[in-house]
């Protein structure tokens, strides 16, 4: 009976009170599930992503059709080196334009992933010992991940930018460096259930589907400007004002919930050379 | 009970619910394994077991989904809502294991659905009283009971499907357990 009296009471608590009461266990509890969520993640994600095609060895008949097959792949993959050398550009121009002076990079692997819809947050295996503190930003290469909410002695917390309501102001610009300059910058809004961004623009603005949106918020640190949040991948009529008014959808580039690594950013470090390379 | 294989096996569960949710999420909604193991509990244990049982799964769930505090640039666990929906929907699940065949994984299939429903009400409710302005708890920053309760209707359905095989597993494990209560008087079990 006291206990049901004691978590009453601890349930009503104003959230500073709360926290004291909770974060030891709650720190406690991560740090014993950290090594075991470690080794699943990464299997229930391999399992989770969908499969790549793989090549059958059989009769004549079959061999015939795996030529084609590989051919077909083959294309592919002269393709996807392509596309890989526009990001390649991409990344060097985004490069430029971050400030990365005095930020040390530290990297983290993530232990879990909150499932939920209305706050979406990953667990990372690194903690206050790592000198790691509420408020630091998390990216993956130079995508935008989120904040940290919480650090715990061996673990911590991050709320992901595509929790529902979140606002940021965003500069999108042509994806390809040396494209026609246009620029828009406006203020985009994490829309539930799809891990998505919305904004309302005016028809002419100068948005087309592939650009990228770069962080550009005053109230986030100088070290997260610049990093992308997310890909254009749809700009269509708004349904209340469909003549002059356009409904533009910013997808983040890599699917939140399958990143098994990501960097934390560490401000007042010494100076490094390279970039925030995720691993 | 034999607490100790208890704490080996939420850890278990635990670790697979926080582990594998990447895998076995479908959109949003992902499953809770510990609530299966709530109902399990609570359909064979005995009273004073399954109230502790509650209580500390209640207080697993709570030390796990920690929500935004000041304005989502923090967060912080609320120890309380699922201590106490837990024991609510244990005590549900109580109250109706006289009238169900406690070995069969459909039981507490369904079961996970009944008492869950009743601890999601209870949870979200004690969270929706932090907005309340006559205490002193502050409102979580973008809470919504209404979206929570759908949200959580979708795990539930989710999480009772899941209940079928874990149930199955579970259903042999109690010897393991040490879980079968014994009233005075005669056989507890139908």
């Amino acid at each position: 009976m006291l206990v049901v009296v004691v978590v009453l009471v601890t349930a009503l608590l104003p959230a500073r009170w709360a926290a004291v009461v909770s974060d030891p266990p709650r720190h406690l509890l991560r740090a014993l599930l950290a090594p075991t969520t470690h080794l699943i993640k990464p299997l229930a994600d391999s399992w989770a992503r969908p499969p790549e095609s793989e090549l059958d060895h059989g009769g004549v008949v079959q061999l015939r059709a795996n030529y084609e097959q590989a051919l077909q792949y083959n294309r592919r993959l002269e393709d996807q080196l392509e596309d890989a050398r526009r990001k390649i550009a991409q990344l060097s121009q985004i490069r430029q334009e971050l400030s990365l002076t005095g930020v040390e990079l530290l990297p983290a692997a993530v232990t879990s992933w909150s499932g939920d819809a209305v706050y979406p947050a990953m667990t990372l295996d690194r903690g206050g010992r790592n000198r790691l503190r509420a408020g630091l930003v998390v990216a993956h290469g130079f995508n935008l991940i989120g904040r940290v909410t919480d650090a715990g002695p061996l673990s911590s917390r991050v709320g992901l930018i595509t929790a529902p309501g979140t606002q940021l102001v965003v500069r999108i610009v042509p994806a390809i460096p040396g494209a026609s300059p246009r620029e828009l910058v406006c203020l985009i809004e994490a829309e539930k259930g799809t891990e998505s961004f919305w904004t309302i623009t005016g028809s002419t603005e100068p948005v087309r589907v592939g650009d990228l949106a770069h962080l550009s918020d005053d109230s986030w640190p100088d070290e997260a400007r610049g990093l992308v949040v997310g890909r254009v991948t749809g700009v269509e009529k708004d349904q209340s004002d469909p003549t002059l008014r356009n409904r533009v959808i910013v997808t983040p580039v890599r699917q939140l919930r399958y990143l098994n690594r990501v960097v934390v950013m560490l401000p007042g470090a010494p100076d490094v050379g390279d970039g925030p390379g995720s691993h | 009970m034999r607490w100790a294989i208890f704490a080996i096996l939420a850890y278990v569960l635990l670790s697979l619910e926080q582990g594998l949710r990447t895998a076995l999420s479908v959109g949003w909604a992902s499953p809770s394994l510990l609530l299966t193991l709530l109902v399990f509990v609570s359909l064979s244990g005995p009273r004073a077991t399954v109230v502790w049982v509650a209580i500390v799964l209640g207080l697993l769930v709570d030390l796990t989904t920690p929500l935004p505090v000041a304005g989502r640039a923090a967060e912080a666990a609320i120890i309380g809502p699922a201590c106490i929906g837990y024991l609510v929907g244990a005590y549900a699940a109580m109250q109706l294991r006289g009238v169900v065949f406690r070995d069969s994984p459909l039981t507490i299939a369904a079961m996970v659905f009944v008492a869950g429903l009743i601890a999601h009400v209870v949870i979200v409710g004690m969270l929706s009283l932090r907005g309340m302005p006559w205490l002193l708890a502050e409102r979580i920053p973008g809470w919504s009971a209404a979206d929570q309760l759908v949200d959580r209707f979708l795990d539930l359905l989710y999480s009772s499907a899941c209940a079928l095989p874990l149930g199955f597993v579970l259903v042999k494990f109690e010897p393991y357990l040490g879980l079968w209560h014994h009233p005075p008087g005669g056989r507890s079990r139908r």
